[in-house]
């Protein structure tokens, strides 16, 4: 609903928390320092053949899969927006945090090499797992501009869409938890959350909680 | 063709990091040293924190311990990465 407002000719300006050409500054910025290219997902055949396996095999619709999701393979992020142009479902501020989110992939991709994209596809548990590390920097960053952690079971929830069984959202669902423990004891727990904090604290401090240091 | 066959069951494995199953109970969390680990459906423990790093990361001395708190999402207890100086950090790590 705020990425509509956002997107809204005139009155959008009122909208806006964070400047279009903050965001993309700060996607540069990470970028440059993870050595990532961002590619648009409709204009992506790979991505075209993903979501039509994926609809093929019954585990998500292609228009919700292209619309909704941004995807990491490798160095390559696939975003469903153009970054710095908010949209219905993806405001400037949820664009910050995405990139965030999908270089966490991108650490685990560094971190783990080919076992990470092996494991993803064919443990579920796992897959749990790199996404709940991943999810954790949307709490690191919701810290950081509101000074609290949301629900981190209705973030684990989520898991569902990515074909996660309801007992890996449990254990995904306790280990955000036990995280948010730490954020909101001052804890960056995440790499990219650690890169990006320098960028934000940097650029755009007036978005920083009161009382979050 | 059996050979391929191993070969690539050990690659799928190697790639995939099979790995001992602890036979832990789901949702499980202990202190292996300075990491917090919590045990996932597959009965095995993996990595939850690594308090080094989040030293390092946050700029203040962070110890892995047990911590019981009521949140949102209600009463959430396990281990995980506390300040040094916080009050659950003098509560001890193997409990």
């Amino acid at each position: 609903m705020k990425g509509f407002l956002q997107s809204l000719p005139v009155v959008g300006k009122v909208f806006v928390d964070i400047q279009p050409e903050e965001v993309w500054a700060f996607w540069r910025f990470m970028q440059d320092h993870y050595r990532t290219t961002v590619v648009n997902k409709r204009d992506a055949l790979e991505m075209q053949l993903v979501a039509q396996a994926l609809d093929a095999l019954g585990i998500q619709s292609r228009d919700r899969f292209l619309r909704n999701f941004t995807t990491t393979l490798g160095r390559r992020i696939y975003t469903p927006f153009e970054v710095g142009s908010p949209r219905g479902g993806w405001d400037l501020w949820s664009q910050v945090v995405i990139c965030v989110h999908e270089h966490q992939h991108v650490v685990q991709h560094d971190r783990e090499g080919l076992s990470f994209e092996v494991s993803y596809l064919a443990d579920r548990a796992a897959r749990a797992r790199w996404e709940a590390e991943a999810y954790r920097s949307n709490l690191e960053l919701h810290f950081w501009r509101y000074g609290t952690t949301p629900s981190a079971r209705r973030i684990a929830e989520v898991l569902g869409d990515y074909g996660c069984r309801p007992e890996d959202v449990d254990v995904a669902a306790k280990s955000l938890a036990l995280s948010a423990v730490s954020i909101r004891k001052g804890a960056v727990i995440n790499e990219a959350t650690h890169v990006a904090l320098g960028w934000l604290d940097e650029h755009v401090p007036r978005l920083r909680a009161k009382g979050v240091v | 063709m059996k050979s391929c066959a191993i070969a690539s069951v050990f690659a799928a494995c190697f790639f995939a990091h099979c790995r001992p199953i602890d036979d832990c109970v789901l949702g499980a969390t202990r202190c292996s040293g300075n990491v917090a680990e919590i045990c996932d459906a597959d009965g095995s423990y993996h990595e939850l924190a690594d308090c080094d790093l989040v030293s390092e990361q946050s700029g203040a001395p962070f110890v892995c311990a047990f911590v019981d708190e009521t949140t949102e999402d209600g009463r959430v207890t396990g281990h995980t990465c506390v300040p040094a100086a916080d009050p659950a950090a003098g509560g001890g790590s193997d409990r």
